[in-house]
């Protein structure tokens, strides 16, 4: 029983031995890859740098330079816009750097499609329409880190595939949104077209974009204040109360008289983001409803619009949203 | 104003290492001499030490952010006239209100474009008394 004790101690040092071996052995290895990686960057980085400021420079080159080249063309990429950024594009694509990345969008990873569609937009990649096929890919970090990269294309054929995919929850609202600002106004056309689209969840998350865009006058939009779809109409009030263009002043009080209580109340927050304060009656009113939802941001949007006659309503003939915009008012000052 | 021939001397920011090198070789491709600094209480050092003509700073940084080391060099007379650009990532409409609250003379997001920002460090520069 002794001599099987003493055995089985000396098999399992001799195991931790070994264990500990190949630990520290993984570790050297580690530490001279990342040694040489980080030599690789300070060989490839002034030349890059150079390049991107109009220097004359070959960069050609293979193994762990060329890993490295392609790290830093997506870091930067990602830091710039602009002609410099343009430059890049160019490299990208003339040293095959882009296809490469793109090849990864096939891969049976999901992490490695993700961190492939993300890269292409950094290294403004020809690769739009595969990142517009990679907003139907089964794990949503590949459909986020794709609309993403769209947006930093600012191709406006990505618009619409950025706006179904919104609609129906496919990616992130806001990565949706920042890739739809960064396509800038050149996605303003296209959203305009898709308020007319046939399905409610595509219209409204077009009016909403439409609204954050801030891009000015839309006839479309305005014309949707009178969509069947209250959803929609929502939307456009949100919309409205984000672009301050006289004629959402003009049409937003439209929607005060909604049939529908959720539209009346997103249309008293925007009159207050817009400052109609010839609507403080109809607010007031509005306020004193029982009607949970149209009065509570009635009395808010009237907190921001006109203050003493809140206060004023709250002495004389107030509401329980009266007096909580009255509190909340208090508190704010 | 600054003489056109001198050397302008820029303080750059940055908790990023990839942001410092783009815009140090910028800066000094374009002539500028760079003091660089990796997060915001260097930064507030070096604007103490050196007195750069101007600065670049990132908003969000170890130790001090962006606005919070404008608002020091503010308070101090011997660098309250620092002209100083925040560089940064943070786009709302509220935080470009913060940041020029905060003191800021200029404001640029990232992404950015090199010479552009090249050129408005020069301009900066030039308007400095």
């Amino acid at each position: 029983m002794r001599s099987f004790l003493i055995q089985a101690t000396l098999v399992m040092v001799a195991f931790n031995l070994v264990l500990t071996g190949a630990v520290i052995f993984n570790r050297f290895m580690v530490t001279v890859a990342r040694r040489r990686y980080g030599e690789a960057l300070a060989r490839v980085r002034p030349r890059l740098l150079g390049w991107i400021d109009g220097d004359d420079v070959d960069l050609r080159c293979e193994g762990l330079d060329r890993r490295a080249l392609v790290d830093l063309l997506a870091r930067y990429g990602r830091a710039m816009h602009g002609e410099s950024r343009a430059r890049l594009s160019r490299l990208s694509n003339e040293l095959g750097v882009s296809a490469e990345v793109l090849a990864d969008l096939d891969s049976p990873r999901g992490w490695r499609r993700a961190a492939a569609a993300f890269r292409l937009g950094d290294l403004g990649a020809e690769a739009v329409p595969q990142l517009m096929a990679a907003l139907r890919d089964p794990d949503r970090r590949v459909r986020n880190a794709a609309a993403r990269s769209l947006g930093r294309l600012e191709n406006p054929d990505a618009v619409e595939p950025l706006v179904v995919a919104l609609a129906n929850g496919s990616i992130a609202r806001a990565v949706a949104g920042q890739a739809l600002l960064d396509i800038g106004a050149g996605a303003a056309k296209e959203l305009d077209s898709l308020i007319l689209s046939r399905e409610p969840q595509v219209r409204a998350a077009a009016a909403e974009l439409l609204g954050r865009l801030a891009v000015g006058h839309s006839p479309i939009l305005v014309a949707a204040v009178e969509d069947p779809n209250p959803v929609v109409r929502v939307a456009v009030a949100r919309a409205f109360g984000r672009l301050g263009t006289r004629s959402a002043a003009r049409t937003l009080p439209e929607l005060l008289d909604d049939p529908v209580p959720y539209v009346r109340a997103a249309a008293a927050t925007s009159c207050a983001e817009l400052g109609l304060s010839e609507q403080t009656e109809r607010l007031l009113s509005m306020a004193r409803s029982d009607e949970h939802l149209p009065a509570s941001a009635a009395a808010r949007a009237l907190a921001v619009l006109d203050p003493d006659l809140l206060r004023g309503a709250s002495e004389t003939a107030g509401s329980e949203y009266i007096s909580e915009a009255v509190d909340l008012l208090e508190v704010r000052q | 104003m600054m003489p056109a021939n001198r050397e302008v001397v820029v303080l750059v920011a940055d908790d990023d290492p990839d942001i410092l090198d783009l815009v140090c070789f910028r800066l000094e491709r374009g002539g500028c001499k760079v003091l660089p600094a990796h997060n915001g209480k260097e930064a507030l050092e070096i604007a103490r030490n050196e007195r750069p003509d101007v600065a670049v700073l990132d908003w969000m940084m170890p130790e001090l952010t962006g606005p919070e080391v404008i608002e020091e060099i503010r308070r101090d007379p011997d660098i309250a006239d620092l002209p100083v650009m925040l560089l940064t990532a943070r786009v709302q409409e509220s935080d470009v209100v913060r940041g020029f609250e905060s003191g800021a003379d200029d404001y640029l997001t990232k992404p950015f474009s090199p010479q552009e920002l090249h050129h408005r460090v020069q301009a900066l520069a030039a308007r400095r008394p």
